[in-house]
């Protein structure tokens, strides 16, 4: 066995609105080895991005807190650095794609001064060194160096991403996370930017943490999945486990459900009905009980355990029977 | 660029003659004529009416504004009609003492009031930010002469350290720079904190977190810059106001500036004065939003984008 490279434990956050508090996370454990490939999936307001989020300890200050819960980076806790060791982390050894090109580009800098800026805060290199850095990077994510005194607004949405890319990239991060990289460009640059990575994955050996809602980009990229239901993992295994296994979470063949087939033409897709529990007052019980076409009584008052299976975890009371975990 | 500039210039010219245009029209509806008002009610008519004769008053309107213009491109703004001295060199009497009075506040209140409202959106709801922010509520709730006076009582009255009028010493600046330097600290701190607040709230200052820049480093270069937009409207247009304005403040001291100048005129219905005055904001108010306008496009790329087009 490998090297792990990041251990999240049991992580809990909570959001502070108003006199409300949201639940955004609610004890999750992910365990990357270096080298491979998780993918986070999950629907909006999940805690897929909370838990990225959380990683780089990029929290919003005052509203987000982290509750309980370890995160640990190459075996040190995340959660206990000081700013000083945490920021030299930040960019350097993990970096982050996020979701929105449009957004997280500084839009008063040029693209050159964007990347250059991530090489200078960890490194004395000169201003050459640093030049064929950007250079180097540019080229590697397609963009020509000629427009590198560009600035953000003189590129298209795809373009942005691959500098937003090149950005997270630059300094070959160790962990690199992936926040939707791919959901606001169109199809055509999606799977380009995809091949990028996958391209990128290989050449540097980067650990990655995929966050998407895309069951097809997960099985083009990644080694393990972990579905995500209001900031819980429903289930978790590797490629394998989730699209062959004969075990699912009621939600995960929900979202395989929601996919259009097209050999099968004669049905209709196949939605999940109703919503995301409200994340201020979450149910009793599991928390995808009013969706559940599964549904028990325990389901309503007895929060589920994992069903465990080597590397395969299930949350879910239908497996329970079968083989009890933690 | 330059080309944006010599546009921008040379559209002032059709801005200030329409100004012009309208304010000579509505002087020119209000009773009075020059020679009385110069003569003095004591005077004889044929003497009176002699001197308007001269000042071209019973001329037709379009021939008066014709050689009005005329007048103003040899640089000629005529003789006010209360002091019998050319508009120009009273108005240039008056507008250092405006101008050190305008830059001195504007820059006192620049240097106060952007570091405190940056701290304050910094540090949303400490102490520092609860503070200046009712600090700033408050002096925004002050008004100017109320304030001039309780501090003239204070000072000149009761402790007798600084002067009460004129500007004779450096003493004198003290409390109408003070006064005027305040306000504008107090409305550019909400101003920065909020202007500030919005952009730390932005994706792309995220991103510079992500990427390992030191947080002090996000502030001033990474937020402060796109923030400073609404601030470079504001202080360019205080400083336009400032110049025809700090009537209250010159009025409460005693200041011979150009707001005294320009409200004694209006009260002696001074025509020659009041449309110098006129002219003359309208050319400061143009040049401010041509300086303001630029300093946009130095401060973000998008704007000088659309400039050069």
């Amino acid at each position: 066995m490998s090297e792990k490279i990041l251990e999240i434990d049991n992580l809990t956050v909570r959001y502070k609105s108003g006199n409300a508090d949201v639940h955004a996370v609610n004890g999750i454990s992910i365990s990357l080895e270096k080298g491979k490939t998780v993918g986070i999936v999950g629907e909006t307001g999940a805690g897929k991005t909370t838990t990225s989020l959380s990683i780089m300890n990029l929290l919003p200050e005052r509203t987000g807190r982290i509750d309980s819960g370890t995160i640990k980076f190459k075996g040190k806790e995340i959660l206990d650095m000081d700013y000083e060791t945490i920021r030299s982390i930040r960019g350097k050894e993990i970096s982050m794609i996020f979701q929105d090109p449009m957004t997280s580009l500084n839009p008063i800098f040029t693209v050159h001064e964007q990347l250059s800026e991530a090489v200078r805060m960890h490194s004395n290199l000169s201003k050459e060194d640093i030049d064929t850095k950007v250079k180097n990077v540019l080229n590697m994510v397609g963009i020509s160096e000629n427009r590198m005194n560009n600035f953000p607004h003189e590129f298209s949405g795809g373009m942005k991403q691959r500098v937003v890319i090149a950005m997270a990239l630059i300094n070959e991060p160790e962990l690199l996370i992936a926040d939707e990289p791919t959901t606001a460009l169109d199809v055509t640059i999606q799977a380009q930017v995809l091949d990028l990575m996958k391209n990128l994955k290989r050449a540097l050996n980067t650990s990655m943490i995929l966050i998407t809602h895309d069951l097809g980009v997960v099985s083009e990229m990644c080694d393990e999945v972990a579905i995500m239901y209001a900031g819980q993992i429903v289930e978790y295994g590797s490629l394998r486990d989730i699209y062959k296994g004969d075990k699912h979470h009621p939600y995960t063949v929900g979202l395989f459900g929601s996919i259009p087939n097209i050999k099968d033409k004669s049905k209709r897709l196949k939605p999940i009905s109703g919503l995301l529990p409200d994340p201020t007052k979450l149910p009793v019980g599991c928390y995808f009980q009013d969706r559940c076409p599964h549904v028990m009584d325990k389901c309503r008052t007895i929060h589920p355990k994992y069903y465990i299976n080597d590397n395969h975890k299930i949350l879910c009371h239908l497996f329970e029977e079968d083989k009890h975990g933690q | 660029m330059y080309k944006y500039v010599i546009k921008r210039i040379l559209l002032m010219i059709p801005i200030l003659l329409g100004i012009t245009l309208i304010v000579f029209f509505i002087m020119s509806l209000t009773p009075g004529d020059p020679g009385r008002m110069i003569l003095g009610q004591g005077a004889t008519q044929e003497a009176v009416d002699k001197l308007n004769d001269e000042f071209g008053f019973y001329d037709p309107l379009p021939l008066k504004f014709g050689n009005y213009i005329i007048d103003i491109l040899k640089g000629d703004f005529g003789v006010s009609y209360r002091t019998q001295r050319p508009v120009f060199d009273d108005l240039m009497v008056r507008l250092p003492t405006t101008l050190k009075l305008v830059i001195l506040s504007l820059l006192i209140g620049t240097i106060i009031g952007i570091p405190i409202g940056i701290l304050s959106a910094v540090k949303q709801y400490s102490a520092l930010d609860v503070f200046s922010t009712f600090f700033a509520l408050l002096i925004a709730s002050i008004p100017t002469f109320w304030l001039g006076f309780m501090l003239i009582i204070l000072f000149s009255l009761n402790l007798e350290i600084l002067p009460s009028t004129g500007l004779e010493s450096w003493k004198g600046y003290i409390m109408p720079v003070g006064i005027m330097a305040i306000g504008q600290a107090a409305s550019l701190i909400r101003l920065t904190r909020s202007s500030m607040l919005e952009v730390i709230r932005q994706d792309y200052i995220r991103t510079a977190r992500a990427k390992g820049v030191y947080e002090k480093i996000i502030v001033f270069k990474h937020s402060l810059r796109n923030a400073l937009i609404p601030i470079v409207t504001v202080v360019g247009m205080s400083f336009a106001r400032g110049l025809g304005g700090t009537l209250i403040i010159e009025k409460v001291f005693a200041i011979q500036g150009v707001g005294t100048f320009m409200f004694d005129a209006i009260g002696t219905k001074d025509i020659p004065v009041v449309m110098a005055g006129v002219i003359f904001l309208a050319a400061i108010f143009s040049l401010c939003n041509l300086i303001v306008d630029l300093l946009y496009g130095y401060l973000d790329p998008r704007i000088k984008a659309q400039y050069s087009k």
